[in-house]
């Protein structure tokens, strides 16, 4: 039986080893022409190629910071915030506790509207405060529908009082305006409304810009509770702070100069490039697209506003340019696939675009059009305006490097 | 259990294959050689008995001379090898599948299933650095280019008597399969693949042919003829997909396949380009074979002609060429175990062959050349005659872009036979 077992092993053994042999190594190629290869080309403007500025709106939307004054080629800069209560609904009432014997009362002390200053400068002036309006008007806050040329200032009401300059333990200065007229007025008989919004504008004189953060607001007040034995009184406090803000700004004219494109959000500065890509209808469908750079170079000094991070959409419809205007909102139809993004590059001077994807995909007849859309990222400081050259100094182009695998 | 695991394990292990010759890259493949161990083992193409005294498995009208009806199951190892550069490679896999039941001696059919064409290969290029002028950096390729699968035929074959001496037998073959080719170019460490599917339908039909009128002194001279074309040659379905470049993820899995991560989005591809071709591959055969005996040895020989009558192979071949036509010549010697012997020393047959292949290829005037030997074993056991057969063949083949290369076929094969067709006493 031992020795029967001691077969069955072996001849299992023998049997794997014919399989554990198994290998696969690969044959030289004989003929190192037989599949694909790789292929490089730079594609120069032609008569057809155009790079154009124009203009939409300012966009000034997903900045941290808010502004109000004015600044060189820019004007009537304010911002609008909307606040609510941190925790719940914050409302004023008459109020009887379970028992319904003690019966509350209250009474409002102060309320304190504050803006953060970034700056710490002494000299810094002041800002107006307005009430704008209460609750539910949100599309103020959507740089796609509201800019300079649509706010409804007619809502704008009245303005606050006596205003003071507080620093915290922490050296942070913020302007700290007295709303108790405001709150009185226009907030505390608007029970269960949830948010309110305020206009935070600059003087008509001021020549400079102040930029702030963190508005909120402060409402101090008792609460006089009294029962058949006793009357007692309690101090509280509760805080509003800012759901929804933006900047509004007049963006000011703008002179476009020969040989020479921009982008910009405060001056609703966008561009548009189009180059000749007919050559890509020539292409093998059995091609992959590995590279596909687009050079622009900036104008400017070389260290200057490094970091600016540029935006590309692709097109989906035909634009026409004469229908942008400072008044008129960017109703451009974007495409979202093939969107690239690129940091300037303060080697030459250069913005290399990444246009892998728009290119592969017009290509592969995914998108229909030749036209890229250039505007500047959220993440940049929107009063920047960035340059592109196209003289005969430099023209854009775009290097292109594609995989045959036939 | 313990042969349970057993089982388990072999199956798993079956269907690793790894393995490649540089001659399936012609054509849509190379056709697959022997694949019943006897005739392996006489380094016969199949015409000539070898399994058993008048018998071959490959060639129907010999089958009426089994006195049971066979189920008959093959297992085969491939194994090559180039010395310079070293280059080693082994394909295993089921080799042949058939049943054959004989009819009172007179008529038999049978159904066979086999692999009839490989497309097993894994060619890769040199590893080549260039400085691109236009990026104006440095870019490092290869290329790789990899088949796998094949044809599969199916094939019914019904033998009968034409006179006391002749007979013949004729076959209607299936062919039927698809195959995979992978194009890879790798650019620093990044791998750009395209894969391509090609799905392969046709019909052969063979005639086979036997005579046992001739005698020369003491020895019976067996003549053996067989025909075979084309009914409906086999065309291609093939679908071409979209080139894509493989990223570099952290799951192995991903790697070689099409996935989100990869470049262009698979679903923003068009669908694969589908194209039909007929009359890819357009084979005729011719077969003829003298079997002379002598009690029981026999001493065989062979010559095998084959042709493909369509030019499109090439079309579809990686490397634009394909085989035009191929000889086959062989010489064997088998030792049967006589007919009705009970010594236990009679169980055993023997085998031994010699032979020369050659190969046309269509655009040059150059030949693949193989010349082998082989030898065999066949052990009978049990009261039906069940065997085991095995083959064992040494080739070197030379003409492909490196000489000598050494190719070893082992061939395994388990012939189970039982009573079929014998009116029962009724009790």
């Amino acid at each position: 039986m031992k020795h029967t077992h001691f077969i069955n092993h072996f001849l299992w053994l023998a049997i794997l080893s014919i399989f554990i042999g198994c290998s696969r190594d690969p044959e030289p190629s004989p003929d190192d022409s037989i599949v694909g290869t790789i292929m490089s080309f730079r594609l120069d403007p032609d008569s057809t190629s155009y790079f154009r500025s124009y203009r939409s709106s300012p966009e000034m939307g997903g900045v941290s910071e808010l502004y109000y004054g004015s600044q060189e080629g820019y004007s009537d800069i304010y911002s609008l915030v909307e606040i609510t209560p941190v925790e719940a609904e914050f409302f004023l009432d008459t109020l009887y506790s379970a028992d319904s014997l003690t019966m509350s009362v209250f009474s409002i002390d102060t309320v304190y509207f504050t803006l953060g200053l970034v700056s710490q400068e002494d000299t810094i002036t002041p800002p107006e405060l307005f009430y704008y309006s209460s609750d539910a008007d949100t599309n103020i806050f959507s740089q796609s529908e509201s800019s300079f040329f649509s706010i409804d200032n007619s809502l704008q009401t009245t303005s606050s009082g006596f205003v003071t300059i507080v620093t915290d333990t922490l050296e942070n200065s913020s302007f700290q305006f007295d709303v108790t007229e405001i709150f009185q007025e226009f907030i505390l008989d608007t029970n269960r409304l949830n948010s309110f919004t305020f206009k935070i504008i600059g003087d008509e004189m001021m020549e400079s810009m102040v930029a702030f953060n963190a508005p909120n607001m402060e409402v101090h007040y008792f609460r006089i509770s009294e029962n058949t034995d006793s009357t007692w009184t309690d101090t509280l406090t509760t805080a509003f702070s800012t759901i929804e803000k933006l900047t509004i700004v007049n963006p000011g004219d703008w002179v476009e100069n020969e040989g020479r494109f921009s982008i910009g959000r405060a001056k609703g500065l966008k561009s548009i490039l189009k180059f000749n890509l007919d050559t890509l209808d020539t292409f093998s469908d059995s091609i992959v697209f590995k590279d596909a750079d687009l050079y622009l170079q900036r104008d400017g000094d070389e260290f200057e506003n490094a970091g600016y991070k540029v935006l590309s959409y692709p097109l989906k419809d035909s634009v026409d340019m004469n229908l942008f205007s400072a008044e008129v909102m960017d109703t451009t139809n974007l495409e979202f696939i093939g969107a690239i993004s690129a940091l300037t590059d303060t080697t030459d001077n250069y913005v290399i675009l990444n246009l892998r994807n728009f290119i592969a995909y017009l290509h592969l007849g995914q998108l229909s059009r030749y036209e890229l859309q250039l505007s500047s990222s959220a993440e940049n400081n929107p009063f920047i305006t960035q340059t592109f050259i196209n003289d005969d100094t430099f023209h854009p182009y775009i290097k292109v490097r594609y995989v045959v695998t036939k | 259990m313990w042969l349970r695991n057993r089982l388990i394990t072999s199956i798993v292990l079956l269907t690793v294959v790894f393995g490649q010759s540089m001659i399936n890259t012609y054509g849509i493949g190379n056709r697959v050689g022997i694949s019943d161990p006897a005739s392996l083992g006489t380094s016969s193409a199949g015409l000539l008995p070898s399994f058993r005294e008048g018998v071959s498995l490959t060639n129907p009208v010999t089958w009426n001379k089994l006195s049971y009806a066979y189920i008959s199951l093959g297992y085969k190892v491939n194994h090559s090898k180039i010395e310079t550069p070293a280059i080693e490679n082994e394909i295993t896999g089921v080799g042949k599948f058939q049943l054959i039941v004989p009819m009172k001696n007179t008529y038999a059919f049978g159904l066979t299933v086999a692999p009839y064409l490989d497309r097993y290969f894994l060619l890769q290029g040199p590893e080549t650095v260039r400085i691109d002028s236009i990026f104006q950096d440095t870019l490092s390729y290869q290329k790789t280019i990899s088949g796998y699968g094949g044809i599969n035929s199916l094939s019914a074959a019904l033998s009968f008597p034409l006179t006391k001496h002749e007979r013949m037998a004729v076959s209607l073959e299936y062919l039927f399969g698809s195959s995979r080719g992978v194009k890879t170019l790798r650019v620093n460490e990044l791998d750009y693949i395209q894969k391509e599917r090609d799905i392969y339908d046709g019909v052969l039909f063979h005639v086979y042919l036997h005579s046992q009128r001739l005698k020369f002194k003491q020895y019976d001279v067996g003549a053996y003829l067989s025909f075979s074309s084309a009914l409906s040659p086999i065309s291609l379905e093939q679908h071409i997909y979209h080139p894509f470049e493989d990223a570099t993820t952290t799951y192995a899995s991903d790697l070689g396949n099409y996935d989100s991560w990869d470049f262009p989005s698979p679903s923003l591809i068009p669908s694969p380009v589908e194209n039909n071709f007929e009359d890819v591959l357009s084979p005729t055969e011719f077969h003829v074979g003298l079997d002379i005996k002598h009690k029981s040895v026999s001493f065989q020989t062979e010559w095998q002609h084959w042709q493909d009558n369509s030019n499109k192979a090439e079309d579809f071949s990686i490397i634009g060429e394909r085989i035009q036509s191929s000889d086959h010549w062989n010489i064997g010697l088998s030792k049967f175990t006589p007919h009705l012997s009970r010594s236990s020393k009679d169980i055993f047959e023997y085998r031994f062959g010699l032979s020369m292949k050659r190969f046309q290829i269509s655009s040059s005037e150059e030949w693949i050349n193989e010349k082998g030997i082989s030898f065999g074993i066949g052990i009978q056991f049990g009261p039906m005659k069940n065997q085991v057969d095995f083959g064992y063949s040494l080739t070197v083949r030379d003409g492909l872009y490196f000489e000598n290369e050494i190719i070893q076929y082992i061939n395994v094969g388990l012939s189970i036979g039982d009573l079929w067709f014998v009116k029962r006493r009724q009790r």
